[in-house]
């Protein structure tokens, strides 16, 4: 073969380093940690080979080129894509490919980088799930216009996210596997649920923040806040007990509704044992719109709490009486400006009540109402 | 039939298997390969196959200063790489034996 050439150990030492420089230069779009990883020791192991063979390097190994393109091949790397220099000039996928290839070595290295991949595998699953409900989030946040609460608010909203889920979830299974032109494409919806996730976290916040606004406290509730009680007078300006109050459609003006369990039975106790907020009708019912309300086992006139009274210090104290109406007492009057006044109590007869007496209850009212307190 | 297509899928187990022996330099285990019968493995295929099962976390790597030249890389078998080497001879094992059937019912039948 190359019996001519040279024979003594430099001169198979400089064909060494040559096809050694060589192979490296089909390499060099690799990482530098990659070509010394895959060359690191080539030319001790090549010295050997060539002393075997005679030098004859090309013959027994192929061209440098063929060389390099073999060892790429088994070692899992991809091949060199033609005419690409450095990295900045590799086709976007190819560089994922090799950022991945790169990453599964260094991941291969370490064992806790293993476990801790083998977790976040497992964790997969999940993130498909969450990231089919941002998407469907996304959408019906963006066609409403408002990105407040993170729970869906009608039924068209729980399709878009079983849909979505359904979507991301087949995406995760390998809907798209087949076409590698998709994956930067799924990467940059990854990315926007990411981000999804960042707004939809602050509007959690924003939902907590007003949701005095959006639960209205339950039962009877003034400018938002809940009403405890009511204390009723009549025209006269005299104290009234035991009045039904009922709003423009029938219903009763229940008070707090824990005062009732589910099955419509006092569920509140006071400091003697007697059911709070709720007394019985004829018929032994329950009502709970029965005004004032006795809550504390005592006057109802009473508003402190006896058991903890500095809970209630400052709190409004009812008079025994009010300034009376006008003579023509069918219009609301000016004067009378408390709290009760927006409560319309005012009694149907301007006969006058004795505060301790107990006033009847008008048998006209809307009775079967009764059956819906409690909520 | 082309005996390089086959030894492509067999050579991590090969290379497994000759490094459990021993630890080795590459040129080292493309010798013993070869002896062992398996002509047509290509040295830049045992070279790459070293280094992706080393990433992979099977096989170690240390390097043995020469006096005379350049270093020397040898790897060797780890706790990981004898796990594979178990698994893949029984996958192996039972391929061909799958195979050995296949083809005696078949030359039985011929």
């Amino acid at each position: 073969m190359n019996d001519t050439t040279v024979r003594y150990p430099t001169g198979l030492a400089d064909r060494v380093s040559a096809y050694v420089r060589e192979v490296r230069a089909e390499l060099v779009d690799l990482p530098a940690e990659d070509v010394d990883d895959l060359t690191g020791g080539m030319e001790a192991d090549l010295s050997e080979l060539a002393a075997e063979c005679g030098g004859d390097l090309a013959g027994r190994l192929g061209t440098p080129k063929l060389y390099a393109a073999e060892l790429r091949a088994a070692a899992g790397l991809p091949a060199r894509a033609v005419g690409s220099g450095g990295r900045q000039h590799r086709p976007l996928r190819e560089q994922m490919a090799l950022d991945r290839a790169s990453l599964t070595r260094l991941v291969g290295r370490h064992p806790w980088l293993r476990s801790a991949t083998a977790f976040l595998v497992t964790l997969r699953p999940a993130w498909w799930l969450l990231r089919g409900y941002l998407a469907a989030w996304a959408l019906w946040s963006m066609l409403s216009g408002n990105t407040r609460g993170i729970r869906p608010h009608s039924f068209l909203h729980l399709v878009m996210a079983v849909a979505a889920i359904v979507i991301s979830v087949q995406l995760g299974r390998g809907w798209l596997r087949e076409r590698p032109a998709m994956g930067p494409l799924l990467i940059v919806a990854n990315t926007a649920a990411l981000i999804a996730a960042l707004v939809a976290s602050v509007s959690i916040d924003v939902t907590y923040d007003a949701g005095g606004g959006f639960s209205p406290p339950a039962g009877v509730s003034l400018d938002g806040a809940q009403v405890g009680n009511i204390y009723a007078y009549d025209s006269d300006g005299n104290r009234m007990t035991s009045v039904r109050l009922f709003a423009q459609d029938g219903r009763p003006l229940n008070g707090d509704p824990t005062f009732l369990d589910p099955n419509g039975n006092p569920s509140v106790l006071d400091v003697n044992g007697s059911p709070m907020g709720v007394v019985r009708d004829g018929s032994g019912a329950t009502v709970t719109n029965v005004y004032p309300k006795l809550l504390f086992g005592q006057d109802p006139w009473q508003v402190i709490d006896p058991a903890d009274p500095q809970m209630n210090q400052g709190a409004w104290t009812p008079p025994v009486s009010i300034v009376p109406l006008a003579p023509s007492s069918t219009a609301p009057a000016s004067g009378t400006a408390t709290a009760t006044a927006t409560a319309t109590a005012t009694a149907p007869t301007s006969k006058p009540v004795p505060p301790t007496s107990a006033s009847t209850i008008p048998t006209s009212g809307p009775s079967p109402s009764v059956t819906r307190s409690g909520g | 039939m082309e005996t390089t297509q086959l030894v492509k899928g067999v050579l991590d187990l090969a290379v497994l298997a000759v490094v459990a022996q021993e630890d080795g330099y590459g040129y080292d285990v493309v010798r013993r390969l070869r002896a062992a019968g398996l002509d047509e493995v290509g040295d830049a295929s045992v070279y790459g196959t070293l280094r992706r099962l080393y990433n992979a976390g099977a096989l170690t790597s240390y390097v043995v200063p020469s006096d005379e030249g350049p270093h020397r890389k040898y790897y060797g078998i780890n706790k990981q790489g004898h796990e594979t080497l178990v698994l893949q001879g029984k996958t192996w094992r039972s391929f061909a034996s799958t195979m050995e059937d296949l083809l005696t019912t078949a030359e039985g039948t011929a």
